[in-house]
């Protein structure tokens, strides 16, 4: 038989069963036993959690720590640090404010910090 | 549930989502990879676990199950390709059209041998319209394709299982 005339029978067969029940029958299967899949599946999205949390428990630290000895180092530079005014005699020069925005960053840093990695409460 | 899990960040409600759909998931990804269960369960865990990292860009205007599917496809064939460079399938080479002779209706007496006469698009298609039943438009998005070209591909591949299937029965 040709190619062209085993598809006209195919053809003819698909007509006359519109919704491919042989095909249908031919792939159903019996649903298969979780066995411990579902529970793989969790361990691993539970160790990737953890893993995600303490890297970005760690980068938030590294700028937690970078920012607060940033600051505090810019700030003492300036002269009259720690005793210094700023409304009183000594004007607020731009390291000053160089060292306060660092430390400001510091403590946003500290507010974002994944505070379940480091069991702190803050 | 989706929602459960993406804002109360529940687990539980997340095994819940994977005991309900592991079957279907992993059934497509065994067929899919030919009867490789290792690597089918592996490719299921993955996909699993980017739907987990995922869900919250789930969209819910489809079944969860096509969503998954996609996912699932998509993993299929990242790991295909990368099985391909290293030449360690057996599956890299796509197959050629079925010929219906004595020697190849011998060897398609199983359904996967019969699916891996077709290529992985049309496997995949043809899976997911007649054996879990989503419609041509569920798989046409799952496997990101235009609805003509899923119905062509399916219309295909159903041609060429329908030809060795006649054949195995008029064998037997």
């Amino acid at each position: 038989m040709s190619d062209h005339s085993e598809r006209k029978l195919a053809e003819a067969g698909e007509a006359a069963d519109p919704n491919q029940l042989w095909l249908r029958e031919m792939l159903a299967e019996e649903p298969l036993e979780d066995g411990g899949f579902s529970r793989d599946v969790l361990s691993r999205v539970d160790r990737e959690g953890r893993r995600r949390r303490s890297t970005q428990a760690l980068v938030w630290a590294g700028v937690l720590i970078t920012a607060l000895l940033g600051g505090a180092f810019l700030a003492a530079l300036g002269p009259g640090w720690p005793d210094f005014r700023p409304t009183g005699a000594q004007p607020l020069e731009s390291h000053h404010i160089l060292g306060l925005a660092l430390l400001s960053l510091g403590l946003i840093s500290a507010l974002w910090l994944d505070t379940e990695s480091f069991g702190l409460e803050i | 549930m989706v929602r459960r899990v993406v804002e109360k960040d529940d687990h539980s409600a997340f095994e819940q989502l994977v005991r309900l759909h592991q079957s279907r998931v992993r059934q497509f990804l065994r067929r899919l990879t030919a009867g490789d269960l290792e690597r089918a369960d592996d490719l299921a865990q993955e996909t699993f676990f980017k739907a987990y990292r995922h869900l919250a860009g789930y969209r819910g205007d489809g079944k969860l199950r096509s969503w998954l599917f996609s996912i699932a496809y998509q993993l299929f064939v990242s790991d295909q390709r990368r099985r391909s460079k290293a030449r360690l399938s057996p599956l890299e080479i796509e197959p050629a059209a079925p010929r219906i002779d004595g020697r190849q209706v011998e060897l398609s007496h199983t359904v996967e041998s019969m699916l891996t006469c077709l290529r992985s698009e049309e496997r995949a298609a043809v899976l997911m319209c007649y054996q879990h039943d989503l419609t041509h438009e569920e798989a046409a998005a799952a496997l990101d394709l235009p609805l003509g070209t899923l119905k062509s591909l399916v219309r295909r591949a159903r041609l060429k299982m329908k030809q060795i299937y006649a054949a195995t029965k008029e064998s037997a």
